[in-house]
């Protein structure tokens, strides 16, 4: 469980206005189980949209008895259940004869459409994998290879209402590889769901990069990836990959993202104060930022490790300027509470090879070690000659029995 | 009476004068005496001479040495002996080498009957070294070794230097196994340097037809003794020898072999082997397979805490004895505590003996607790007389030697620096000949298989 994110003027209602039906529901949905304070209005816009735009009885049942457990009085719309049951029966049955008759007299394009027709019958009624299958289906009956691009987007579509970033990455390359229109919104569409697989597959480095590249134009008008999500993965993916330069010239400087960081302020403020190396009041900004992480469905497995890894390189940076630094000192700027969890996490990075140092913990101090390099070079020049010279040895003895194993007697 | 003492190997003279077919053919009736005969043999090897009769009188010590009864005995024929091996004609043990292989065999078997050990490795370590210096003077004599290859399609004679230069022989092998049983310190550092510091040119067959086994033996050996004298860099070197030879399957020797290089390995450097590049992946899942608690063993005591890596030493007692290697893993335990301070020493530049008792679990591997642990530890620190970990009461400071660390000396000075950057030079100087004989030799065989049946056929299996 989690707090409500603390974000200045956070209103859940619109912040889940931007996206398509299917993924505003399952969103509430996530948000109301993570999040006790948010979950009776999560769950109630959840139904609401489930009513207004679906034919999705089961989720509506759910939906309607989560409410009712928060709030005795609510009472679940029974007309739209029935009018749903009926309607998503009917169009079922009609589109499968339809579907039937077309196929029997080889009318590929009429079956390909009423196939398309049924996925997205399918989303209506909640079943994202039946519709991705029906989408597929409807692909293989496509005559052109536009059309055929089409299903591939619908079926990543309705992948990444379910989070398969597997079939995201899949279907959506296919798609994009045989569309022919660079900046159509569908290709654009299309770009960002690649994007989100990578933030669902925590490919961080390719997540920040793809982003800096976004044009704002043609991205904000996703309701799968919306500006706001647009730049909180930016962020989030450049503190944890970026060098500091990078987050500068890539996500600070950048006029197409600084559009994007409109959406939400406060990942502009974290990455300049990142950037300024003012940790102790990034850090404060980072808490924020990632209390709307933890309430985002496509970061929810990966918050802690991101979190941990964006604490890591702020901690690399913290020590790169100093000669020598307090740990008490350290510690109370990165908040780290105590000196000896700050010693755990430093001896980790210092094992690892990330942190030049070491901590002289009698004095309570990180002491800067560098190496000369003629003494790193003379170390290395050892190292290989040892290996040399073992491995001559070895081989030398490998040849002379190699000779005579093959040797000919005449 | 004499007469016929002295008729009993002139028929062995007479027919070794002729021809070599005419010794072994007079060796294939010959009785040896059944006891100790003092004037006989004496008497007999006094009027030889071994550079001439280097067979009968290798055959008449065998037998002196075989009848032997007393330390008396074997300290009459030891004159002889030394003369022999002043003497030999190593041409005669190239065309008989079953010569050579029972008179070495007899000097091992009465060290062992009369429980003079080390008396039968001094005399097998005088024999070999001369062996050693004998196939080596041969290859002077001759010419360069490689100087009589030629190229000539499917008579070519690759190979043919397994007859030239110093090879292993039956001596070699008992000289370092007899070593291992005396434990004698002194004699393992003296087999060391002069036995196992001659390098082999060749395999050859002198030590048998399996030339594998040959050559995986006396590297396993010479792993032992080089333990034995103290010296683990370059046991871990022998070792690794062992593995250099191709085989279809692994081999038992390679197996004990790795025990133990394993051991060795993370008693010096505190980390896994590794095994030759060369050396097949399907043979290494083997060995580990069949090394299991060792590796095993390794891995915990590389990541794990003390605590874990008793565990297992103590869960695989049964199998290093069978093994043989307890006393070398309890060494290896000992020296559990060094590596991880010096792992810690990587980490910190100075912390206290109680908080470094702390870190590497201390108290678990000496069992003791409260103070004890901190003086134990400060006395286990002094008898690593490692130079960069100082204890200073009760701080334990740990002191680079090569970085340049703002709060502490730097004690590179310009000139030493140079000193060592020349040194390095000279080095690797003496090592571009080195390198340019594994340079040519590879071209050679090279060469070699691509003119092979095999290779044409593409039937090598």
């Amino acid at each position: 469980m989690c707090q409500p994110p603390q974000l200045d003027s956070f209103v859940l209602s619109d912040y889940l206005n931007g996206y398509t039906p299917s993924i505003k529901i399952r969103r509430a949905l996530y948000i109301g189980r993570r999040c006790q304070e948010l979950a009776l209005e999560s769950y109630q816009i959840a139904y609401a949209e489930l009513v207004q735009s679906t034919c999705d009885l089961e989720t509506g049942k759910i939906v309607a008895k989560l409410i009712a457990d928060y709030d005795k009085s609510f009472v679940k719309d029974s007309m739209w259940e029935e009018e749903a049951r009926r309607k998503s029966h009917d169009e079922q049955e009609d589109l499968l004869a339809q579907i039937d008759a077309q196929m029997k007299q080889h009318l590929m394009k009429g079956a390909s459409d009423a196939q398309a027709e049924l996925g997205r019958l399918y989303e209506r009624m909640g079943l994202p994998d039946k519709a991705a299958a029906a989408y597929l289906k409807a692909r293989d009956y496509c005559t052109s290879m536009e059309d055929q691009s089409k299903m591939s987007a619908s079926a990543a579509f309705a992948g990444a209402t379910i989070m398969r970033w597997a079939q995201v990455t899949n279907y959506a390359a296919k798609a994009l590889s045989t569309s022919k229109i660079p900046n159509d919104p569908v290709n654009v569409g299309l770009q960002l769901l690649l994007l989100q697989a990578d933030v669902g597959e925590d490919k961080w480095s390719e997540v920040a990069r793809a982003i800096s590249t976004l044009n704002y134009e043609s991205a904000s008008t996703s309701q799968v990836v919306t500006p706001m999500d647009i730049a909180l993965y930016g962020t989030l993916a450049g503190l944890a990959s970026l060098s500091r330069d990078e987050v500068k010239e890539l996500l600070i400087n950048n006029p197409q993202f600084r559009k994007f960081l409109e959406h939400l302020p406060v990942c502009l403020d974290l990455l300049q104060l990142f950037y300024r190396s003012q940790y102790t009041d990034a850090l404060v900004r980072l808490d924020q930022v990632m209390s709307l992480a933890r309430i985002d469905m496509v970061l929810m497995t990966h918050v802690e490790k991101l979190l941990s890894q964006i604490k890591v390189n702020i901690l690399v940076l913290y020590t790169q300027p100093f000669a020598s630094t307090r740990l008490e000192s350290m510690a109370k700027a990165l908040r780290f509470g105590t000196a000896s969890k700050l010693e755990k996490e430093l001896s980790e990075l210092i094992s690892s090879g990330r942190i030049n140092a070491r901590i002289d913990l009698v004095n309570g101090f990180l002491i800067s070690y560098n190496v000369e390099p003629r003494d790193l070079a003379l170390q290395k020049v050892e190292k290989m000659y040892k290996t040399f010279d073992d491995q001559s040895e070895l081989l030398l003895s490998r040849v002379m029995f190699l000779e005579e194993e093959t040797a000919k007697t005449p | 009476m004499f007469g016929n003492r002295q008729t009993t190997y002139a028929g062995l003279i007479s027919a070794s004068k002729k021809s070599l077919r005419h010794f072994t053919d007079e060796l294939r009736q010959w009785r040896p005496p059944g006891t100790f005969d003092t004037n006989l043999f004496l008497s007999t090897l006094s009027e030889l001479n071994p550079s001439q009769h280097t067979l009968v009188f290798a055959q008449i010590l065998t037998d002196a040495l075989t009848t032997a009864s007393s330390l008396e005995h074997v300290s009459m024929l030891d004159p002889e002996l030394t003369r022999f091996i002043a003497e030999f004609d190593m041409e005669a043990f190239e065309q008989y080498t079953k010569g050579l292989d029972k008179l070495v065999s007899a000097i091992g078997r009465i060290g062992s009957q009369l429980r003079d050990i080390e008396a039968a490795c001094v005399r097998l370590l005088s024999l070999t070294v001369a062996l050693n210096e004998k196939m080596a003077a041969a290859v002077d004599t001759l010419g360069a070794q490689h100087n009589h290859r030629s190229l000539d399609g499917a008579t070519e004679k690759l190979g043919s230097n397994s007859t030239k230069g110093v090879r292993p022989t039956k001596a070699h092998i008992d000289c370092l196994m007899y070593c291992l049983y005396t434990r004698n310190r002194e004699l393992h550092v003296a087999v060391l340097e002069n036995v196992i510091g001659t390098k082999f040119s060749a395999l050859g067959t002198l030590a048998g037809t399996d030339k594998p086994k040959v050559f995986m033996l006396y590297h396993y050996y010479a792993g032992m003794v080089a333990v034995g004298a103290g010296n683990m860099e370059r046991a871990i070197q022998l070792w690794k020898l062992v593995f250099a030879v191709s085989l279809q399957s692994l081999s038992a020797i390679q197996v004990a072999a790795y025990k133990r290089l394993l051991l060795i390995s993370l008693l010096e450097h505190g980390t896994r082997p590794r095994l030759p590049s060369f050396f097949p992946n399907v043979h290494t899942r083997d060995i580990e397979a069949k090394a299991a608690a060792y590796v095993s063993l390794a891995e915990a005591f590389v990541e794990e805490p003390t605590l874990v890596v008793l565990q297992r030493l103590s869960s695989m007692r049964r199998q290093l004895e069978i093994d043989q290697n307890l006393s070398l893993a309890n060494r290896v335990i000992e020296q559990l505590p060094a590596h991880q301070i010096r792992k810690v020493g990587d980490v910190y530049a100075s912390l206290y003996l109680s908080q470094l008792a702390d870190k590497i679990a201390f108290s678990s591997f000496q069992r003791v607790t409260g103070q004890d642990v901190v003086v134990a530890l400060a006395n286990y620190i002094q008898n690593m007389r490692d130079p960069g970990i100082q204890v200073q009461g009760d701080v334990v400071v740990f002191v680079p030697s090569t970085a340049t660390v703002s709060t502490l000396p730097n004690s590179a000075l310009a000139g030493s620096a140079l000193d060592i950057e020349s040194a390095w030079a000279e080095k690797i100087k003496s090592k571009v000949a080195e390198t340019e004989q594994l340079r040519s030799r590879l071209t050679e065989l090279d060469h070699h298989l691509a003119l092979t049946e095999e290779y044409v056929t593409n039937s090598r299996d």
